[in-house]
């Protein structure tokens, strides 16, 4: 049953073809691209050897780089090199606001509700940014494997909202990415370590980078995997504790007080190898150039590192209190604990750590890159490449989305932690007669007040028939989605009228803004838009090809009458008729909407066979169990 | 499919035996979790989506006490309304007001020894609530004419008991 997946193992159709898949670790500082070769996974590494790619973008009139060579532009052209665009992703002008004193380029907010960051290659959104990262990881990719991705998983924060997962989706769209499945950072990493495969398991993701710091408890029940709670500090990191092995240097030197920035860089680099060289000895020689061109030479041990770090290493175990405590856990509860993040080398943290929940920290990843490694393994996954894994990954809606109601109060249609996708419908009705339109407001968070929750869009509905006051009831569907993304409709019940839904995203993209940017874009302007948009379709219709065909096989004498199988079959011999043409995508989406409206009944009594199936093969290991 | 026990092949009554839920849910997610459908086009994935969202209502309905008897009420043909609804026993109601005024009080003193001991008492109430429920839907078909303010019932002491879990927790926090 290819189409439904319950292919036995060794049945796999073409087993010497595997699918390309890749994991994203997009990253406030870094960011990394891993893939499974060979059952193992791995980041990829560029063509110097480099794993990661540092999250800058830098922008000249004529030209756009990514990683390592735009970081470079920092110093001398700081307004065109954005970095840490993920602060702004999903994010509307009244936070931007809040943020743009930390950050060095011009932001403005114009008409639309997304700001723009001003650049010598004109107005960019934290999407645009963001998907030069995406395109430059997949070139990566593609060019290791020899082949295009078919599909990647993505990584965001366990926090992140539905515009800032919208815009993460959006960003992967524009660099032409298949996003298989977003998924949490901190259940990737512990997907890495096999925690997954567990029965029960309380599991704390300490992730301490450069210049963040997240603290999250996962819950695996069952096959859900479950963010209890998440925290942090989103100002904390390893570069405050090089700042803090600076000041010390420049104490031990006698040169308190310097303020020249390339003796500061400079020493703050000697503090950073001090710190490093401490992760296997301990004690490392350290030397310092005074402004007179006298040098210091002294000495760093780790007894002095743990000391200037330790105020550091307070402030995130305090976190970790704080976070435990929404949880409602004692330390001890906590069944596995996972580093993440370069700063967790340091076996300082590694220690407080071990010293907070009582276990030894999970440390046998590369932490920088054990996010993108679960990531892709997910993605192998999800490519089909690992048939009899049975184990999917569940997630649970992060935040809490309502309704705004009378008065600015919130009426919650899903509860935060409900598991996804899921699907809640509410009615409403009309309070004037004749009244043909009404708006809805959906926002999220936890909080009563509407202005205290993060607003997600403005849904206008229109088309409602005319009726008296009270008459009409409107049944208004929300569906969250397996990465946690809403979409919304409506349907008027008496007379079964469909009302037309406009959305106006309080901090997200238009889809209309989105079509203009695929089309602008410098990523897709290195590729023909028509071809992209050709290849698209091809491979959209070879899935539908190959699923139903693999369909037709096994089930197609079980449900379908012969007349109901000519049909399917016609239009399945058009749809592989244009698909070979190859010329219109148009008339190739076209082809494949009628194969799809043709087959929707058996589709669905197959997969109503999968749910007995399912249901039967328990009955079938129970009885099994029993003896 | 609209009825919860159908969809999981599991008997029509108040107790469900939790660890077979929980495997059914399992195998059902493993098949039909829009993941396992990422590479078989939109439409698949759509309905793949559509059948996992009521799995997972199905299963939360039948892995929660008030709802799932709320469920089988329904199946019967007794309406609820979750916004208007209260129980309309006197002495039910009396209770209640009692044990808010016991856990508002206990609050306000700050006594954490004192909230626990309620939230203690409160636990035996909910359990003994929920016998009764057991009990007047002992013939699904055919529940106990009270049966509704019995569901009721355990619907306040649920909640009561996540306030009074907030409230502990609040108190722990020193807010």
């Amino acid at each position: 049953m290819a189409l439904l997946q319950i292919t036995e193992p060794g049945a796999e159709s073409a087993p010497h073809q595997r699918h390309l898949a890749a994991g994203i670790d997009l990253g406030t500082t870094h960011s990394l691209v891993a893939t499974v070769r060979s059952g193992e996974a791995d980041t990829l590494p560029d063509e110097q050897g480099r794993h990661i790619l540092p999250s800058v973008v830098h922008y000249a009139a004529d030209a756009v780089s990514v990683g390592h060579a735009a970081a470079e532009h920092a110093a001398d052209d700081p307004h065109n090199t954005i970095a840490s665009v993920k602060r702004l992703i999903g994010r509307g002008a009244a936070d931007v606001a809040t943020l743009s004193g930390e950050l060095p380029f011009r932001l403005k907010t114009g008409e639309s509700s997304v700001p723009r960051i001003e650049t010598a290659a004109g107005d960019k959104t934290a999407v645009e940014v963001s998907a030069e990262i995406l395109h430059t990881l997949r070139q990566r990719a593609e060019e290791t494997l020899g082949d295009e991705l078919e599909g990647v998983v993505i990584t965001v924060p366990a926090y992140f909202d539905d515009a800032q997962r919208q815009a993460t989706r959006d960003a992967a769209q524009l660099a032409g990415l298949n996003v298989f499945r977003l998924i949490s950072e901190p259940t990737a990493a512990a997907v890495a370590y096999g925690l997954d495969q567990g029965e029960e398991n309380t599991i704390a993701v300490y992730d301490l980078g450069g210049g963040t710091f997240d603290i999250s408890i996962l819950q695996l029940r069952r096959g859900v995997f479950e963010v209890l709670a998440t925290g942090g500090d989103s100002a904390l990191g390893g570069d405050d504790i090089d700042r803090a092995i600076a000041d010390w240097l420049l104490n031990q030197a006698g040169m308190a007080g310097e303020t020249d920035p390339q003796r500061l860089r400079r020493v703050l680099l000697a503090a950073r190898q001090a710190k490093e060289a401490l992760t296997d000895a301990a004690r490392t020689p350290v030397e310092v150039r005074r402004a007179d061109g006298s040098t210091w030479s002294g000495e760093l041990d780790r007894d002095t590192l743990v000391e200037l770090a330790r105020p550091l290493l307070e402030r995130t175990m305090a976190a970790c209190r704080q976070v435990l405590e929404d949880a409602g856990l004692e330390p001890g509860a906590i069944d596995e604990v996972v580093l993440v993040g370069g700063s967790t080398r340091m076996p300082a943290v590694r220690e407080a750590v071990e010293g907070f929940f009582g276990r030894t920290p999970h440390a046998g990843i590369d932490p920088d890159r054990v996010v993108a490694i679960g990531a892709a393994q997910q993605a192998d996954i999800l490519a089909g490449n690992k048939p009899d894994t049975e184990l999917v990954l569940l997630d649970v809606i992060p935040l809490s989305l309502g309704l705004e109601t009378m008065g600015g109060l919130v009426e919650f249609i899903v509860p935060r932690n409900t598991t996804i996708p899921v699907t809640r419908a509410q009615e409403f009705t009309t309070f004037k007669d004749g009244q043909t339109a009404m708006s809805l407001h959906v926002v999220q968070g936890e909080r009563d007040v509407v202005d205290a929750n993060r607003s997600l869009a403005r849904f206008t509905l229109s088309g409602i028939p005319p009726m008296v006051a009270g008459a009409a009831r409107i049944r208004v569907t929300f569906q969250v989605d397996a990465d946690g993304l809403l979409n919304v409709t409506a349907r008027e019940q008496t007379q079964g009228v469909e009302a037309h839904i406009e959305v106006k995203p309080s901090y997200g993209l238009t889809d209309s803004e989105i079509e203009q940017m695929l089309r602008d874009s410098a990523s897709s302007a290195r590729e023909d838009m028509e071809a992209r948009r050709l290849r698209e379709e091809q491979v959209e219709a070879d899935r539908v090809l190959e699923a139903l065909d693999a369909a037709l096989e096994t089930d197609g004498d079980r449900y379908l009458e012969a007349a109901e199988r000519q049909t399917i079959e016609q239009a399945r011999d058009a749809l592989r008729a244009e698909r070979e043409k190859g010329a219109d995508p148009d008339a190739i989406e076209a082809a494949r909407k009628r194969v799809e409206q043709a087959s929707e009944a058996f589709v669905a009594r197959r997969m109503n066979d999968s749910i007995r199936r399912a249901l039967a093969g328990h009955n079938v290991s129970e009885y099994d169990a029993g003896n | 499919m609209n009825d919860s026990f159908e969809q999981f092949d599991l008997p029509v009554a108040f107790e469900v035996d939790r660890q077979q839920l929980d495997e059914r849910f399992r195998r059902l997610q493993a098949e039909l979790h829009p993941d396992r459908f990422v590479r078989q086009g939109d439409q698949a994935r759509r309905m793949a989506a559509a059948v996992a969202a009521d799995v997972n209502e199905a299963y939360a309905i039948l892995g929660d006490d008030y709802r799932r008897a709320v469920h089988l009420l329904e199946r019967t043909g007794v309406a609820f309304d979750p916004e208007r609804d209260t129980s309309q026993d006197i002495e039910f109601i009396e209770a209640q007001i009692e044990w808010r005024e016991r856990l508002e009080e206990t609050a306000a003193s700050g006594d954490a020894a004192g909230l626990e001991a309620v939230a203690t008492e409160l636990a035996q109430a909910r359990a003994e609530a929920r016998a009764k429920v057991a009990d007047a839907l002992k013939e699904p078909g055919t529940p106990a004419p009270d049966a509704k303010d019995r569901v009721l019932e355990l619907r306040f002491f649920d909640r009561l008991l996540e306030e009074t879990k907030r409230t502990r927790q609040n108190l722990a926090r020193g807010k």
